[in-house]
């Protein structure tokens, strides 16, 4: 049976969802949809459930109460659709990065000839073509994300879910991945969830933020982000940026 | 420069030891005479002596020994590792298994090998089966922590990718425990000739010629054999070189690519 698609229907769908592990409660009824195309951040105190609630959209926990979909799926069927960037770039240090790469679509069967390709185009996309050889020990924090990013990308996803993938790289490294993000954004169009603890780069990438407070995680505040479609490095000097990213600094300090 | 020294160095002192080697024998000689002097502490020569007269038994010995040595140590690589797949397989498995498993572990070996050559006869059988229970143990230990302490956020990629659990074990858990592995084939590679020695001891007989190199020992202790006994301790040494040479040789073949334990130098 076959359903046609509605283009009103949310892509992801977060109805009264909870999540307890044991008696402490993490997450705490949870109500959120995000349209096709939308880029998400979430942000909020340390230990407030943002990797908790990415991981539920990703299936990877199962929500103790309530329900959440992806196109109407049980997120574990609709893996196909998504793709999860991790905090480190969680590569196989006993794979070339090319190979690293393929992973995904080896894992999901792909013909090595037709991976291999999909392999390259997307780390020319992410400009790593020169490195297609190297082991992950040999790059950078940076370059590490680039292929991991590329990794995501291979299966063409609708959903990316990325959990605070530039925490640990340095601001020059992290404002040229977020410009790169957007820019690979404008031409994919897919839908992001983004956990970071930085104002500044949720503000830079998304069109909603959503603040969380702490113990337990619940939905503090949904801030719209009302800034151009396009946007580059030069937006970080306007004064409507930093005024906005002021205000999503008010309202993390707010949920404490 | 270092390489120089690396070699210079060891060459002195190799001098040194030989030149205090022969003025405590030659002392000894002084004060006991050389007959007693020679079965006591031999001169460095003497010994050279003895091994180049013996050459041909102790080849053969030492033939003996290495093959006991093999076959043990890739009996002791290869169940180890299908155990610890097994033990790693499931968690009831490893409950109930792994404490007996360490029970064994905790017994000396040398205990069970009056057992062994009860059960299995003098020889061969039992003294590849005392190397075997010697290298078994480290395999079988190092390779189910690899195996089961796989990196959590990898498992969960994989979980992302929808992979089979065939995928999971061949992509990701058998080469992330690879490292873990190798350590206890380097373990067990350097108890392997030791323990073909020990089984002699224990079970070697002389049935078809001569016996291994625990034999010889035994056979010259009798004898009074002093710088023969000194001339198998070199040809021992020497195997239990070449073994973990080529153990080592394959643990850095292996790993040189991505492993930190190989990997001398960075590239950039």
């Amino acid at each position: 049976m076959l359903i046609p698609p509605n283009p009103d229907t949310p892509l992801v769908k977060i109805e009264n969802a909870s999540k307890c592990f044991g008696d402490t409660i993490v997450l705490d009824r949870i109500n959120f949809s995000a349209k096709k195309g939308d880029f998400v951040s979430l942000v909020g105190p340390s230990g407030c459930g943002k990797s908790t609630f990415l991981k539920l959209i990703a299936g990877l926990h199962l929500a103790s109460e309530g329900s959440v979909t992806i196109d109407g799926l049980d997120p574990k069927n609709a893996r196909e659709e998504m793709a999860f960037i991790f905090q480190d770039a969680n590569l196989l240090p006993w794979r070339r990065v090319l190979s690293n790469v393929e992973l995904s679509s080896q894992l999901r069967g792909v013909s090595k000839r037709k991976r291999q390709e999909t392999a390259r185009e997307v780390l020319e996309l992410v400009g790593l073509s020169h490195a297609l050889r190297h082991f992950p020990w040999q790059l950078s924090g940076g370059m590490k994300m680039r292929v991991s990013i590329a990794r995501a990308l291979t299966l063409s996803p609708k959903l990316l879910l990325l959990d605070e993938p530039f925490g640990a790289l340095d601001e020059m490294t992290r404002d040229k991945l977020n410009e790169d993000l957007l820019r690979i954004k404008a031409r994919d169009g897919w839908t992001a969830f983004f956990v970071t603890h930085s104002a500044a780069e949720a503000v830079f990438l998304s069109n909603q933020i959503i603040v969380l407070s702490a113990k337990p995680g619940r939905i503090a505040e949904v801030i719209n982000v009302k800034l151009p479609a396009f946007r580059d490095a030069d937006l970080r000097e306007t004064s409507e940026y930093l005024r906005q990213v002021a205000n999503v600094s008010r309202s993390i300090r707010k949920a404490h | 420069m270092n390489k120089l020294k690396a070699i210079f160095l060891p060459f002195i002192s190799g001098i040194l030891l030989l030149g205090i080697w022969y003025s405590v024998a030659f002392v000894y000689a002084k004060n006991e005479g050389y007959e007693v002097q020679r079965i006591v502490i031999p001169f460095p020569h003497q010994i050279v002596e003895a091994l180049w007269d013996e050459r041909a038994i102790l080849w053969i010995a030492t033939r003996q020994t290495a093959f006991a040595a093999l076959v043990g140590f890739i009996a002791a690589v290869t169940f180890g590792y299908v155990l610890s797949m097994l033990l790693a397989s499931a968690v009831w498995v490893k409950r109930s298994l792994y404490p007996w498993i360490l029970v064994l572990q905790m017994t000396p070996v040398v205990v069970l090998a009056p057992i062994f050559v009860l059960w299995i006869g003098q020889g061969l059988p039992s003294i590849t089966a005392i190397t075997f229970m010697i290298g078994f143990f480290p395999v079988v230990a190092n390779t189910t922590m690899g195996l089961i302490s796989t990196d959590r956020n990898l498992i969960e990629l994989f979980e992302m990718s929808n992979a089979s659990k065939t995928q999971e074990i061949a992509y990701l858990r058998v080469p992330y425990a690879m490292p873990y592995f190798l350590t206890g084939m380097k373990i067990a590679g350097t108890l392997a000739p030791i323990g073909a020695i020990a089984g002699d001891l224990f079970a070697g007989s002389s049935q078809g010629g001569v016996g291994g190199i625990g034999f010889m020992v035994i056979l010259y202790n009798s004898q009074v054999k002093v710088p023969e006994l000194f001339a198998t301790a070199f040809v021992a040494c020497f195997l239990g070189f070449i073994f973990v040479g080529c153990v080592n040789w394959l643990h850095w073949m292996l790993l040189k690519n991505w492993h930190e334990s190989v990997r001398a130098t960075d590239i950039e």
